[in-house]
């Protein structure tokens, strides 16, 4: 059976990474969303 | 449904590194294939939602579809970025290149930036009116990219892309027999990629697209 469990990890880590941008990306778009929908703010 | 969604990736993570079987010829680098398969289902089951947003848009023109179809196309792309990163990874050690102009490859990239250009052509329309049909009639034409990347193993006899569901061209390279824990990994995978993280990625950007649009327009 070849090695290649290096390259397993590498995609996990460019999977979870893409994931992870998606999420962080959202996630900070909704903050500044909700903050400028709120009342107090304006 | 989110905390579904994680809880969902974590078991699917599992069943994909854990429980299922190793492959006796490639190695560790096969367990990527879940996630490679997973991340490429749910992306094409969100252009079909924004195929489907498109059509609604255009005979109702409630905005709420237009809003749909936008949230899957972003989602859409994200998921695809990863099946194309995957598949690369697992391209390098098993066909011993990152890319190679196959037909498959090819059709999914072909895919994977006609709606990468959706999102930016998009932005480039000043009235909302005119991007929302802009964007729906874009998504519908787009669809096409969807299916043919789909069928083309099948169409094209000389793709070295393996099919590792039904039967297809004999001349794929990498292509390997499931055994019963593989197949339940996949099942497993196939199931949390499309019906919860999908969903419940798009219906978040939704939400994000309802909270900004009273500073944006009606």
């Amino acid at each position: 059976m070849p090695e290649t469990t290096s390259y397993l990890y590498l995609g996990l880590v460019i999977a979870l990474s893409t994931l992870g941008i998606f999420i962080l990306s959202l996630a900070l778009r909704l903050r500044k969303a909700f903050r400028n929908t709120d009342p107090l703010n304006k | 449904m989110s905390i579904l969604a994680i809880l969902g990736f974590l078991v699917g993570l599992y069943a994909a590194l854990v429980y299922a079987g190793t492959d006796s010829m490639q190695g560790n680098v096969q367990r990527l294939f879940y996630v490679h398969l997973g991340a490429l289902m749910g992306s094409a089951l969100s252009y079909g939602s924004a195929f489907v947003g498109g059509i609604v848009y255009l005979r109702t023109r409630n905005i709420g579809w237009d809003t749909l179809a936008l949230s899957s196309v972003e989602v859409g792309v994200t998921l695809t970025i990863i099946a194309l990163a995957t598949g690369m990874i697992w391209a390098r050690p098993t066909w011993n290149t990152w890319w190679t102009w196959e037909p498959r490859l090819t059709s999914a990239a072909i895919m994977a930036l006609t709606y990468a250009a959706y999102l930016m052509l998009r932005n480039g329309i000043e009235n909302p009116r005119h991007r929302r049909v802009f964007a729906s009639i874009y998504s519908i034409l787009a669809i096409s990219t969807v299916i043919f990347t789909f069928v083309i193993t099948r169409l094209r006899s000389d793709s070295i892309h393996p099919i590792v569901i039904g039967s297809g061209a004999t001349s794929g390279q990498g292509t390997f027999a499931m055994t019963a824990s593989m197949q339940a990994a996949l099942a497993i995978n196939l199931v949390v990629w499309c019906l919860l993280i999908t969903p419940v990625f798009i219906a978040w950007r939704i939400r994000l697209e309802n909270a900004r649009r009273p500073e944006k327009e009606t």
